[in-house]
């Protein structure tokens, strides 16, 4: 025995693989498996019903397949807060909620209206949601929402990510996620967008989930609801048709639909591919056609300075567009080979009137809720710090200074 | 002297030291106070940081043939050297305890929310124990085989964030004073000053002509990474930089394929969870060495793992009992590590500088002549006095008093 415990004395390694067996393996044994005991959510739905708070949970479902399938259930409850209905869905199946792996927050509009960002930093500092979790608002109820997206999107419940990353790179050209809605409250500029997704009865992804072979939605134990209930049902839609809510201080006070958002995005250049259409064009090679520009390269650089006091911007766009498509009753030689068709100074002239004919009344808008998405602030703030401060004081509302900035637009297209 | 450690594992253990506490928590520390501007708070500390070591250097490097007791009690006498391993002790302890928090509070937030403390505790010091037992030798090899490892995932963490993260930009410069600064600056002092280490090293080094060149090539190239990652960290989060404690995992989550932030998320932690050890361990050699030259046991029975016994003995209460709170511990030290992290990291290196220009009596004149037995041909060989007490009390059990 002196010899084993010499032993094991004379080798650290022993002492170190004994005492991690004695602590560790036991404890292995007992514990029971994580799935068993957490409930992982991958999309969590925020709403406001009446005066409680509703989550709605889509969660992972383990289950023994030889398949690679994933199922996914919809949990939700209802409480006076966050926490409280949070407990509540976790007690309805009897696991601790997890909020790690959530990778979309759907909200409904009344929430965002009410106060986004509140409930989005309880999320984060209680529950350590991550700050590029997705964050998107729904024409409906969140929970009306997941609820059809899941009989369509039950083995991947993921569906709504790549919508928005979609919206971030090809249509909006603003990341809607969890940093946006804190910048929103902490940043001076305070405002940012948020895409909404739409149910509708008209088109978009068909949602009535016949052509899918099991979504696995099932509904909490208040008998919500979760597959269909017979009978004839009207269709709906998934239609992610570009639309934005415009967050000021955590707070949805506004909305822009696509045509609008296209406008504004004159002067964003994270847009990757845009496309600009001008109508009733006529020259010696069209005739009152409709014609489709695909804008590859665009390069936008501001130049803020004080005009008399008053802090002006001048957006320079540059802009390297091509002839996508053209619709006309005529179709001449020129127009169907591409080397003759040039952009030429009369389309220029149209796309720079279209650009900034669409994009005023957008800016007016966000002026008037004291939006700032593009960050004129800090345009200012950094290079005019004194002088932008000075203004600022003198403004009888600090946070009015958006309703007096001017911006120019000075649009200069070129390209075939 | 028995010189272990090579001198780039050396160079590689005092970078590493660098790391371990300015990628989590301090660039939050340093943007409460100065916003952005923390940035300049960060290099201030990293100068002041440089400054230490400009002190610590000297005196390691022209008595590297004594250890650090010898050269304090040449000085100084027995006494003052006890009261000066003392404040080692206790700087280290209050290092040590640092530590485990942040590293316990990393780990829930990265890894496993519901994690005790008992079971990181658990983890973090049979680990470091185990890193001391393996002797120093083996331990500065285990930092020069991670040390690539470390670099590569700091790098790559610091490039995700760069490329992917939102960039609200830098400028204008100083937003905040002075005054912010400067205060950002000394409430976060406590994550430096760990090269006070260095000067427990004393004697263990193979210090060749290459040493202060490489030290300063793995040191500017661990600084701009540092300064790139606050850097990263401030434009990242320049409006929110207080919420995001973590930093370095915080930093890589706008990775846009999000299915992948998972994934990703191993990799920071991977890298702090690797640091908190290696670092754990050399404060814990610190503090064992520390405790060891206060008692001078010289009974073969009381060899390090009995002091090794006493410092998990001291440590784990305190931290499981008094710091168990995060908030505590930062109010604690803001307020009080601060303190004792300037006294420590200044002022016994400038001492241990000034005290380095004293006259001591000559080694030669100390040496005193004893036997040793080479190839069973006995030879005079001249030795310290200090080497000769330990040689023949030792030697002296095993070969019944031959060699006197």
């Amino acid at each position: 025995m002196k010899k084993i415990i010499n032993f094991i004395y004379n080798r650290p390694i022993m002492i170190l693989i004994i005492t991690l067996t004695i602590l560790f393996v036991p404890m292995m044994f007992t514990m029971q498996p994580q799935s068993q005991i957490k409930l992982i959510v991958k999309t969590l739905g925020i709403d406001k019903v009446e005066d409680q708070i509703e989550v709605s949970l889509v969660c992972y479902q383990p289950s023994t397949s030889q398949a690679y399938t994933e199922s996914y259930n919809l949990i939700s409850a209802k409480g006076d807060s966050l926490t409280e209905a949070l407990d509540l869905a976790a007690d309805y199946m009897g696991k601790q909620v997890v909020l790690g792996h959530v990778s979309d927050v759907a909200v409904s509009q009344q929430v965002a209206e009410e106060n986004l960002a509140e409930y989005i930093n309880h999320l984060v500092r209680s529950f350590t949601l991550n700050n590029s979790t997705n964050v998107f608002i729904t024409n409906i109820s969140a929970k009306d929402f997941l609820k059809e997206t899941l009989k369509t999107h039950g083995k991947t419940a993921s569906q709504e990510s790549g919508l928005i990353e979609h919206n971030d790179k090809y249509l909006v050209g603003n990341v809607s996620n969890v940093e946006k809605i804190l910048v929103s409250v902490f940043a001076p500029f305070k405002t940012t967008f948020i895409d909404i997704l739409s149910i509708n009865s008209d088109e978009g992804e068909d949602l009535s989930g016949e052509s899918q072979s099991s979504g696995s939605s099932n509904s909490d134990g208040s008998s919500e609801g979760g597959g269909q209930s017979g009978g004839q049902q009207e269709s709906k839609y998934l239609s992610n048709d570009g639309k934005v809510a415009i967050i000021y201080e955590g707070k949805m006070v506004g909305e822009l639909n696509r045509n609008e958002v296209e406008a504004i995005n004159a002067i964003n250049s994270e847009v990757v591919w845009p496309k600009l259409t001008i109508k009733n064009f006529t020259d010696e090679d069209f005739d009152n056609a409709t014609i489709v520009f695909n804008i590859p390269n665009k390069e936008i650089s501001f130049q803020a300075y004080f005009d008399n006091g008053q802090p002006t911007i001048v957006a320079n766009i540059k802009m390297l567009v091509k002839i996508f498509e053209s619709l006309q009753t005529k179709q001449t030689s020129e127009i169907y080979t591409q080397k003759n068709i040039l952009v030429t100074k009369a389309m220029q002239q149209a796309i720079s009137e279209k650009v900034k004919t669409e994009f005023y009344p957008v800016f007016e808008k966000l002026q008037n809720l004291n939006a700032d998405p593009f960050e004129f602030y800090t345009l200012f703030h950094t290079k005019y710090q004194k002088e932008f401060d000075e203004f600022l004081n003198s403004l009888q509302n600090k946070q009015d200074y958006m309703k007096y900035i001017k911006v120019i637009l000075q649009v200069d297209c070129q390209g075939k | 002297m028995k010189k272990e450690i090579s001198s780039r594992q050396f160079v590689i253990m005092i970078v590493i030291s660098m790391l371990t506490f300015k990628l989590t928590y301090l660039p939050s520390i340093l943007y409460s106070q100065a916003g952005k501007d923390g940035l300049w708070s960060f290099l201030i500390l990293i100068l002041a940081d440089l400054a230490s070591l400009a002190l610590i250097l000297p005196v390691f490097i022209k008595h590297q043939d004594v250890s650090f007791s010898q050269f304090l009690e040449q000085r100084i006498g027995k006494i003052a050297s006890k009261i000066v391993y003392l404040i080692f002790f206790l700087f280290f302890l209050m290092k040590i305890i640092y530590l485990t928090n942040v590293g316990y509070f990393f780990a829930r937030e990265a890894i496993f929310q519901e994690a005790s403390l008992i079971l990181f505790l658990s983890i973090l010091f049979i680990t470091i124990n185990a890193l001391f037992l393996f002797k120093i030798n083996s331990f500065a090899r285990t930092g020069e085989f991670f040390y690539p490892f470390i670099v590569v995932m700091l790098f790559f963490c610091i490039l995700f964030g760069a490329i992917t993260a939102p960039d609200y930009g830098f400028l204008p410069l100083f937003e905040r004073g002075a005054g912010d600064i400067f205060s950002a600056s000394w409430k976060a002092s406590f994550c430096f000053g760990d090269y006070l280490f260095i000067l427990l090293f004393m004697g263990k080094v193979k210090i060749d002509k290459n040493f202060s060149k490489r030290l300063a090539g793995y040191m500017i190239l661990t600084i701009i990474l540092l300064a790139t990652f606050v850097y990263v960290y401030v434009t990242t989060f320049r409006y929110t930089g207080f919420m995001h404690q973590p930093a370095i995992t915080d930093i890589c989550e706008f990775v846009p394929l999000s299915a992948v932030v998972e994934n990703l998320d191993l990799m920071p932690t991977t890298l702090m969870l690797t640091l908190y050890l290696f670092h754990g361990g050399l404060f814990m050699f610190c503090m064992v060495n520390s405790l060891k030259d206060i008692f001078k046991f010289k009974h073969k029975r009381f060899d390090s793992r009995w002091i090794l016994l006493l410092v998990n003995i001291i440590t784990i209460p305190l931290i499981l009992y008094v710091f168990e709170s995060y908030d505590t511990l930062i109010y604690i030290a803001k307020t009080y590590f601060t303190w004792i992290t300037v006294l420590c990291a200044y002022l016994i290196p400038l001492f241990c500088l000034l005290i380095s220009f004293k006259k001591v009596k000559n080694d030669k004149k100390e040496l005193q002549y004893a036997i040793k037995i080479i190839n069973g041909d006995l030879k005079w060989v001249s030795l310290t006095k200090d080497f000769i007490d330990r040689f023949v009390f030792t030697k002296k059990i095993k070969l019944g008093g031959q060699t006197s």
